[in-house]
């Protein structure tokens, strides 16, 4: 529609909002009759109007709880895509390596629709980028220029001062699978070989080696043309060392190890004839779709000694002594018995391809006395304890021998280890920085082992222990194995609580954690049943009130944060400090004998503790992604259960009813497994507990254009009943003891109180002696706070 | 340290913006983007899982935490406004395009692999949201084609949670102009929507 004509339609749509209704009809058929098109457009329009004239109103209320469903599911790394780097947009994340992350982008000028790869450099675990060293190798590699080498275009620095580079985007497949979907025969194979080594070699002649050549670095694309990847990509990220490490090393353990040559395994120089090997291994591959050292490929430290040590894996007697002879001399341990060039090698290729006989078998004179020498020496060096050594046993790709050494010998001797506890650490987080791969995870699940027994071991030495674990949890974390990961860090946190409490004993005598003085229920004692209730007033103080709101008690220190109180077995409190050192703790009602209980990993957060017999099940959080755990009032046995958040325990002990996404479930606590109670994804829900009958939740809801209200519902989700009345924001309810009461904070008279309800909405009591404030920063107008939270107990 | 640095980019970039700079304004969109991202993640964690964020109360904090307590002219902070609606948009509506491409694709894990190929609970924007959502993009798209300045209301109105006071101040036209426009592009949208959504 021109632009006119709306401005036209905008004014007769106004008109007719601004006279009776009467008057409309005679005015649009005033309209139809000198434009019917745009009579049909305002009627249309106006139908839409008067169908619903506050729907975008209730719509733009429902907009908080999608935008936080939003960020439950998207995860933080997300936040780069639609970011602009340069004069280039990033579209969407491709793909993804130990060093690099790659994004399809496009230039964000418009000037012309381009598509490019950006790669995203990330330093390693322990190595800063030298950008001047960065600028001068990107601009040697600017200056290739062959069509089977994807061409780098431009690069930079982020605002973040990450170096990046763009480069030509290839929609392809891997070599090795584009030759097998398209069943190509030997010689078409080799065809497709050749265009690599040719390429390969003019790199060379400018004096670039690619250092990481596989499959996965040459794409093939839909009409066959040969593009190689990441070329000297691997050069760029080398950075010399302190310490004399070998430089070549430091970039060495984010390659994959199927393919590379031995000199790189030992950190030995590299020149053309790395990739010479390189291209024999893909070459292997591409003959017989297998790696040379397939065979050994069962754990990192195997390959790599197979690597060094053995031959390959024989081609096969489908394939010709000739072929056989020339991947052998391209895979030979030795570079100087390879071919010299890429040349050599593409110019045997052709030789067999033409029935010429092949330089490679020429050399076999001498070639198995001179193997037989290489792989005695190399058997040597390992009976004498070095390289091999360690290459066997322990390392992954690319530690520093000197430091693996160290690590080596501080992990398995059990005698006095020196000051240098930290520096195992530090071994062992370079460890895990090096498996980020998945073929680096099994030598890196091999030093985890190491390390475990190593702990287990150390029982008279609690410390060590402790510290012990950490590492080996923080390698898990590493390896994205979050579960494993929380398992150490709480076995070694209780290690330390019981080191702590054992000193505290000031008397001699070691007091256990767990044998802690609490005092007595004193409704066993005959006093008269009370009702208790707790909560929080802001910025984070826990306090216990009466029913009625008198007789109000500070719980925790009003220096601390804390959120989430909830009670605890042998009328303690359950809270999660937020301050200091963050966790779950336990405390007394008179704020005494505070003790932590978990120990959120860096980035994460545990919140809403609840109690389920003797253990806590809480939920734990990071990114927006929650889990929900149970866990031993002494910190030990920290469980899975699933994801999710707002967990209640059944009274019985044997369900749990939690929340995921905006809806509720079930989880079967005896035999595992979930339920769906809910389903209205439209609505955001939160729960807040089962009836002390067991047979009735209690939960929020946020219907659109409305505020969050409370709503009963049967345990197997039937009969969803509102209980607030009137249009207050109603949170946090919890169940009086006799289940006949419900408990809530709500925002009544713009302040936050905590209020008590009959189970049907009716009878609301003011519990809050004075009204609940919330402490506001300047310049904010609105904000809506639930830190007012609580729970019943028996007093 | 790193933080100055940002403030001081910021800062820059909005008065840029305030003297008409629309590169500026492209510049400054992502910060926004990052901070306004970011700081719902904090406040989701401080509060303990619960829903409490409000589209206006986190804008507010995002301008409080990006601008700081540096004086800057009333008319930076309009266009602050603006720009983070324009983000909220984005962060919305992306959101629910991608989720719609990944549904309509084969078999739509519950579980599915992030970017960093770990497996993630997605905890999920409904379908209904997700189409809703999207249905409104589009119509949204359309209404910026020939109605621009309705479409501006809109996105201050819905997205960025602003009263007709705030959005007449951002975009500079009367109350009474924003209460016309926010009539309109309702009925605008409602159609298209409706017309998209069956």
């Amino acid at each position: 529609m021109a632009k006119s004509r709306v401005a036209r339609l905008i004014t007769l749509f106004e008109q007719a909002l601004e006279m009776p209704h009467a008057q409309r009809a005679e005015f649009l058929e005033q309209v139809t009759t000198e434009d019917a098109a745009l009579g049909k457009e305002l009627s249309s329009l106006l139908a839409a109007h008067e169908s619903s004239p506050d729907y975008f109103e209730r719509l733009a209320a429902a907009v908080p709880s999608a935008y936080a469903a939003v960020l439950d599911a998207t995860p933080a790394t997300a936040r780069w895509e639609g970011r602009r780097i340069g004069a280039y947009r990033l579209v969407r994340e491709v793909g993804r390596g130990g060093m690099s992350r790659v994004f399809l982008a496009e230039r964000a000028d418009g000037q012309f629709e381009q598509h490019v790869a950006l790669k995203l450099l990330r330093p390693g675990f322990d190595t800063d980028i030298d950008v001047g060293h960065f600028r001068a190798e990107r601009q040697i590699l600017a200056s290739l220029n062959h069509p089977n080498i994807a061409r780098l275009m431009d690069g930079g620095l982020t605002a973040d001062a990450l170096p990046y580079l763009v480069l030509e985007y290839v929609d392809g497949s891997p070599v090795d699978r584009y030759c097998q979907t398209r069943a190509l025969t030997t010689r078409q194979r080799l065809d497709l070989f050749l265009t690599i080594t040719d390429a390969v070699e003019y790199a060379h002649r400018n004096a670039v080696v690619h250092r990481d050549l596989k499959p996965s670095n040459i794409l093939v694309t839909a009409d066959g043309a040969v593009k190689l990847l990441d070329f000297g990509l691997a050069k760029l990220l080398e950075q010399d060392q302190p310490g004399g490490t070998p430089a070549t090393l430091t970039t060495y353990r984010w390659m994959t190890p199927e393919y590379a040559a031995p000199e790189q395994i030992l950190g030995a120089a590299i020149t053309p004839r790395t990739d010479v090997y390189q291209l024999g291994a893909v070459l292997y591959t591409l003959l017989t779709d297998r790696t040379p050292f397939g065979r050994h490929a069962a754990t990192l430290p195997k390959l790599q000694a197979a690597v060094l040590t053995e031959e390959h894996d024989p081609l096969g007697s489908a394939f010709p002594a000739d072929l056989d002879a020339v991947v052998s001399k391209a895979l030979r341990k030795d570079p100087a018995e390879r071919y010299a060039s890429a040349r050599e090698l593409a110019d045997d290729i052709r030789r067999y391809l033409t029935g010429h006989p092949v330089q490679a078998r020429r050399q076999t004179l001498g070639y198995s006395a001179r193997r037989f020498v290489v792989r005695n020496r190399l058997r040597v060096a390992a009976a004498a304890g070095t390289v091999l050594v360690l290459i066997a046993s322990l390392t992954t790709a690319g530690i520093e021998r000197a430091r693996t050494r160290r690590a080596l010998a501080v992990i398995t001797s059990r005698g006095a280890i020196a000051d240098s506890m930290t520096g195992v650490e530090r071994e062992l987080l370079a460890v895990s920085s090096a498996a980020e791969r998945l073929t680096d995870t099994v030598a890196a699940r091999r030093l985890l082992q190491r390390g475990l027994t190593e702990a287990r071991a150390r029982s008279a030495q609690p410390e060590r222990r402790a510290r012990l674990l950490d590492a080996v949890g923080r390698i898990h974390m590493k390896l994205r194995e979050h579960d494993s990961a929380f398992t150490r860090f709480q076995d070694a946190l209780v290690i330390r609580q019981r080191l702590a409490e054992t000193r505290r004993g000031d008397d001699g005598t070691p007091v256990r954690a767990n044998q802690r003085l609490v005092r007595p229920v004193t409704g066993a004692s005959g006093d008269p049943l009370r009702l208790k209730l707790l909560f929080v007033r802001p910025p984070g103080t826990v306090f216990m009130v009466d029913e009625d709101g008198t007789d109000e008690r500070r719980i925790t220190d009003s220096t601390e944060t804390m959120t989430s109180p909830a009670w605890a077995p042998e009328e303690r409190v359950f809270v999660n400090r937020v301050s200091g050192v963050r966790g779950i703790y336990m405390i007394n009602t008179d704020g005494t004998g505070l003790t932590q209980v978990t120990a959120p990993p860096s980035g994460w957060g545990d919140y809403q503790p609840v109690a389920l017999g003797n253990q806590i099940v809480f939920g734990r959080d990071s990114a927006g992604v929650g889990t929900i755990y149970r866990v031993n009032l002494d910190g030990t046995g920290l469980t899975r259960l699933t994801s999710g958040g707002d967990a209640a325990p059944s009274p019985t002990g044997d369900f749990i009813i939690y929340r995921r996404g905006v809806d509720i479930y079930l989880w079967d606590l005896r035999r595992g497994g979930e339920k769906r109670l809910t389903n209205t994804p439209t609505r955001y829900k939160s729960v807040g507990g089962v009836s002390p009958d067991g047979r009735r939740i209690v939960f929020t809801r946020i219907d659109p254009g409305r505020r969050e209200q409370i709503f009963l519902m049967n345990i197997d989700g039937t009969h969803t009943t509102r209980v607030s009345r009137g249009d207050f924001y109603d949170f946090l309810p919890r169940w009086s003891p006799d289940g006949k009461r419900i408990a809530f904070t709500s925002s009544r008279d713009g302040t936050n109180g905590v209020y008590t309800m009959r189970a049907d909405g009716s009878d609301v009591r003011d519990v809050s002696r004075t009204p609940l404030t919330v402490a506001m920063r300047p310049g904010i107008t609105v904000l809506d706070v639930n830190e007012t939270l609580w729970a019943w107990m028996k007093y | 340290m790193k933080e100055n640095t940002a403030h001081e980019t910021i800062g820059e970039l909005l008065r840029a913006v305030e003297h008409g700079d629309r590169a500026a304004l492209d510049a400054l969109f992502p910060l926004v983007y990052d901070e306004l991202t970011v700081l719902a993640r904090q406040q989701r964690r401080a509060w303990h899982g619960d829903l409490t964020l409000t589209t206006t109360a986190l804008v507010h904090e995002a301008y409080l935490k990006v601008v700081g307590q540096r004086r800057i002219p009333s008319d930076s902070r309009a266009h602050f406004f603006g720009v983070a609606a324009k983000a909220m948009r984005h962060i919305l509506c992306n959101h629910a395009r991608d989720r719609r491409r990944q549904k309509r694709g084969a078999g739509a894990p519950h579980l599915g692999l992030g970017p960093g190929h770990d497996v993630v609970a997605q905890v999920e924007l409904s379908d209904d949201q997700t189409d809703m959502l999207a249905a409104l993009d589009e119509a949204l798209q359309e209404l910026e084609r020939i109605a621009p300045r309705q479409a501006r209301v809109v996105e201050c109105r819905f997205f960025g949670g602003m009263s007709i006071d705030d959005t007449a101040t951002v975009l500079r036209i009367s109350p009474r102009t924003v209460k016309r426009d926010w009539t309109f592009a309702q009925a605008w949208l409602r159609r298209g929507m409706q017309a998209k959504l069956g």
